[in-house]
């Protein structure tokens, strides 16, 4: 064949190339990730014949893709950031879903259900039709948040789950992004051609690795392209470092990669998005929950815990939530109650225990001081120890027991003493002789009281040792140390403790009762003056009516100004002073108040006083204990001692499984005595009052959280939208950059074989004339 | 016949084959662009050398009508019959007159070779392509009689 003819076979495979490279086009149209391609021809490489240097025609010189390496390698990143915003959406929308109000199911109707039970059982507390309607409505919001904290966790198992099918997906796309880097790394060095369609295969590879994980890649000189995920190698040259996945707690996951010292953290790419709703929000969403249930299990608490039950009060209580061990020396006491590991935070406060005094008898009030800082945990069980008609222990659990002695009934309710004159020393009919201040006295040396009673002188001693704090009695331990004295049940006397201070009274009643205080040298530490104190034969008798409602806990004084009879003396009056001095009121009880009659004193207080004399000389005093919060230490709710929730979260939060089988003890009474709806109405007013932990109502809270969430979901839907109207953008561009029209490639085709069926009749013709011509000469 | 008659018929035979050199020219021109563009392959230029070579080819039945005359009018000033003869015998008829005609007639032999080797390399080339073509354009819309997409037919070796 000579060397025309050469030229002529060169021409025609290089036109069938080009062809070929449009037919290829064509075929790989809707191939995912294919770049054009076209034919880049040259002159072929002439050859030396006889001496000349001849034109040797065409050669298909390469074939390359269209392809803008800057703009795949945006598009790769551009997918990543899309991936992360759907797949966290995915995970997002289910549990927008799962909060949107299915009607009555809702946690708004089941609130509302809630407190409309409690509303009617209001106006009956002690009706057991109603009792059972209020507690099925608590299990109701109770359940609800089971079901809704239980399916947020379910959703954050599967989002772990779904981390590790990705992870295998990652691990797959590793390997085959190896193989194909050394299937391109061999054509390309042995041909010295570009591995067209491998590199594009590539390149779908990379797409689908970076929608899983974000990643960073590049070439290296031998044409491998080496990934690294949050800095760290994922694909080598030569190998894949797996990447593993290790689901934690709390929806945590954790991704490392083989031979990493720590694990990686993407930004982007599906699995990004899948961690960020495991850890991130779907953990947010929970915590908004279990602060809701904790706002609620707190505040219903607090009202239930300081309520009375049907009965009138317990004989035995024990705490729903144990004490912690934390120092795991086997003993429960020795922590500070701020230490005790509680569910909810003791704080300073006064906590009011109210012990009936035998089985029917009357309560008697006693108020204890509550200081986390200080109180340990045994601290606070010898101060209930300490209430006459308790006793109190940690069992082997680390709960709390307080049992009553002598089947006698306890409450920390707002109990009010509606005879507050106990111990008949204001106006009784017993000599009596009061102190005139309060304890704890001052008592530094061995001191002694002088008295006469009915069986002649007498002495009391007074050791400052003897007391929990030395040389600082209080009027309790001061009468519990006299009466143990045997001259004073000799002499018919006896010591009492009113309120903070101290009294002696004689046993026996009427004009004849009567003993002598001659001296001793602790009369003035004590308050106590020198004198004989007499009885008298009509005592007075003191009533309280109304109902306490004033803010603050504390302890009215009354006292007389001056001596006289009730109703007669003219400007006889009785003073009242707060715990710290202050005057609160003066009482006109003398000439014009009509004896048994309601004087007005102040926050809903009024006070009767009967006919008899009352003697301010002698120390004619008593008390009026006015509880506004009978624990405002909150150590029954943190301990879970009579309360109505157990638990501390939306996955916990249950009804008391005593309260649930046993209606009567709801407590819904806040005194105890009949008909009382006072703890009830305190659980009303948590449905539309500010609770401090949650930042405003319970409903508000609600709306907040359940609105954070929607706002959450539709910036991420927005921020999706945006992401994708980019990525969309830059695959457009990549489109008119590699993509194949085939529209365009078939116009091209069959205008080309126009154009050839016409060149070929015009060829035709000019043979034809060259032939006449060549005939011609 | 006079001589005047004589050397202006040669010089109208001269002419007539100096435009027909000038015309293979052009043609031979337009089949090298058409080559190189098919090649590229490039469309816009091949079509715009088909169309230059079709405006070419209409001019030459004025241009062999011209030469036509001549050679018959020189035929019959030397007695010879029209059919028998050709440019070649007329300039042997000339002897020493007919240098001229004899340069111009190897410059038109040299050329048309030139056009016939082109032309069918040309039409070799355009009827591959076209079979080629035609098949991919049935690959995309299917055969148009249902038949094999490649019994189209089989490569002609280029005569040179």
């Amino acid at each position: 064949m000579g060397l025309s003819t050469n030229i002529g076979l060169r021409a025609l495979l290089t036109s069938q190339s080009a062809l070929d490279t449009i037919g290829h086009n064509v075929a790989n149209a809707t191939t995912e990730g294919y770049s054009r391609q076209r034919v880049l021809t040259s002159s072929a490489r002439p050859v030396n014949l006889r001496g000349l240097q001849l034109g040797n025609g065409v050669d298909a010189s390469v074939v390359t893709r269209s392809v803008d390496e800057l703009l795949n390698t945006r598009i790769v990143g551009q997918s990543s950031s899309v991936s992360r915003l759907e797949s966290q959406l995915t995970e997002m929308a289910s549990v927008e879903a799962l909060l949107n109000e299915p009607g009555e199911g809702g946690f708004g109707a089941l609130m509302d259900s809630l407190f409309s039970s409690l509303s009617l059982l209001s106006a009956s507390p002690e009706d057991a039709v109603a009792r059972n309607g209020a507690l099925q409505s608590t299990e109701g919001v109770t359940r609800r948040f089971h079901q809704v904290s239980g399916e947020i966790r379910q959703l954050q198992g599967d989002a772990q789950l779904k981390a590790e099918t990705l992870v295998a997906d990652v691990n797959l796309l590793a390997d085959r992004l190896v193989s194909l880097n050394e299937q391109i790394s061999q054509v390309e060095a042995s041909s010295g051609t570009v591995a067209n369609d491998l590199r594009d295969q590539r390149g779908v590879a990379l797409r689908a690795l970076a929608e899983r994980v974000e990643i960073t890649a590049r070439e290296n000189a031998h044409g491998a392209v080496l990934v690294q995920v949050d800095g760290q190698l994922l694909v080598g040259s030569g190998s894949s470092n797996h990447m593993r996945a290790q689901a934690g707690p709390n929806g945590a996951i954790t991704l490392q990669l083989r031979g990493g010292v720590q694990p990686v953290e993407p930004q982007a790419g599906q699995l990004a998005g899948v961690v960020a709703f495991s850890e991130s929000f779907a953990n947010e969403v929970l915590d908004g929950f279990d602060r809701y249930a904790r706002g609620i299990v707190l505040e219903m608490n607090r009202a239930h815990s300081t309520g009375v039950p049907l009965g009138g009060g317990f004989n035995q209580l024990r705490s729903d939530n144990p004490i912690a061990d934390l120092d795991g020396d086997g003993a429960f006491g020795d922590v500070l109650l701020r230490d005790a590991d509680l569910p909810f935070e003791v704080n300073s406060g006064e906590l009011y225990v109210h012990v009936a005094a035998g089985e029917d008898g009357d309560f008697t009030t006693t108020r204890l001081q509550i200081d986390p800082e200080r109180m340990t945990v045994q601290g606070f069980v010898d101060a209930l120890s300490g209430v006459s008609g308790l006793a109190a222990r940690i069992d082997a659990s680390g709960r709390l027991n307080i049992d009553s002695l002598s089947q006698t009934k306890f409450h920390f309710g707002k109990r009010l003493d509606r005879q507050p004159d106990n111990a008949g020393v204001f106006g009784g009919d017993q000599a009596s002789h009061v102190s005139s201040f309060d304890g704890p006295f001052s008592i530094g040396t061995a001191s002694t009281l002088e008295l006469v009673g009915s069986a002649g002188p007498f002495t009391l001693n007074v050791d400052p040792a003897s007391f929990a704090a030395p040389g600082q009695p209080t009027a309790s331990e001061l009468a519990a140390s006299f009466n143990a004295s045997p001259d004073m049940a000799a002499n018919n006397l006896r010591a009492v403790a009113v309120g903070d201070r101290l009294g002696f009274q004689s046993l026996s009643t009427g004009a004849g009762a009567s003993f002598q205080l001659t001296g001793g040298t602790a009369a003035s530490s004590l308050g106590l003056t020198v004198g004989t104190y007499n009885g008298q034969e009509l005592a007075v008798d003191v009533g309280v009516t109304g109902a306490y409602g004033g803010a603050d806990n504390g302890r009215w004084t009354f006292t007389p100004i001056g001596t006289g009879t009730i109703g007669t003396t003219p400007r006889l009056e009785v003073e009242v002073r707060d715990e710290a001095g202050a005057l609160v009121t003066t009482l006109d009880v003398g000439e014009g108040y009509s004896p048994g009659t309601s004087i007005a004193v102040a926050d809903g207080l009024s006070v009767s006083f009967s006919v008899g004399e009352i003697n301010g000389g002698a120390g004619d005093v008593f008390t009026l204990d006015t509880i506004a919060d009978s624990d405002s230490s909150d150590v029954l709710v943190a301990l879970g001692l009579n309360s109505l929730f157990t638990g501390s979260d939306a996955a916990t939060i249950s009804l008391r499984e005593e309260i649930a089988n046993d209606p009567a003890l709801f407590a819904g009474s806040s005194t105890g005595e009949d008909g009382d709806n006072g703890a009830i109405l305190k659980m009303l007013e948590v449905q539309s009052a500010d609770i401090e932990s949650l930042d405003g109502s319970l409903g508000t809270y609600f709306g907040s959280m359940v609105g954070g969430v929607g706002f959450e979901v539709a910036s991420t839907s927005s921020a999706l939208e945006v992401e994708s109207f980019m990525l969309s953008s830059l695959e457009q561009q990549r489109e008119q950059v590699s993509g194949v029209n085939v529209d365009e490639e078939l116009v091209k085709m069959i205008e080309f074989e126009q154009s050839y069926q016409a060149a070929a009749r015009f060829l035709q013709v000019v043979g034809q004339l060259n032939d006449t011509v060549m005939a011609l000469v | 016949m006079s001589v005047a008659t004589q050397s202006n018929l040669v010089n109208r035979l001269v002419v007539a084959i100096r435009e027909e050199i000038a015309s293979h020219r052009q043609v031979l021109a337009l089949l090298r662009t058409q080559e190189g563009a098919i090649r590229q392959p490039a469309g816009d230029s091949f079509r715009g050398a088909t169309r230059d070579l079709e405006v070419e080819l209409k001019r030459c039945a004025q241009r062999t009508s011209l030469r036509e005359r001549a050679v018959v009018a020189l035929a019959t000033e030397f007695g010879v019959a029209s059919s028998a003869a050709t440019v070649g015998s007329l300039a042997e008829r000339l002897g020493s007159d007919g240098d001229l005609l004899r340069a111009e007639r190897s410059a038109l032999i040299e050329v048309a070779k030139e056009v016939g080797q082109q032309n069918r390399r040309m039409a070799t080339l355009v009827r591959l392509h076209r079979q080629v073509t035609r098949e991919l354009i049935q690959v995309v819309l299917g055969p148009e009689d249902g038949g094999d997409v490649h019994a189209g037919g089989s490569l002609i070796d280029a005569e040179v």
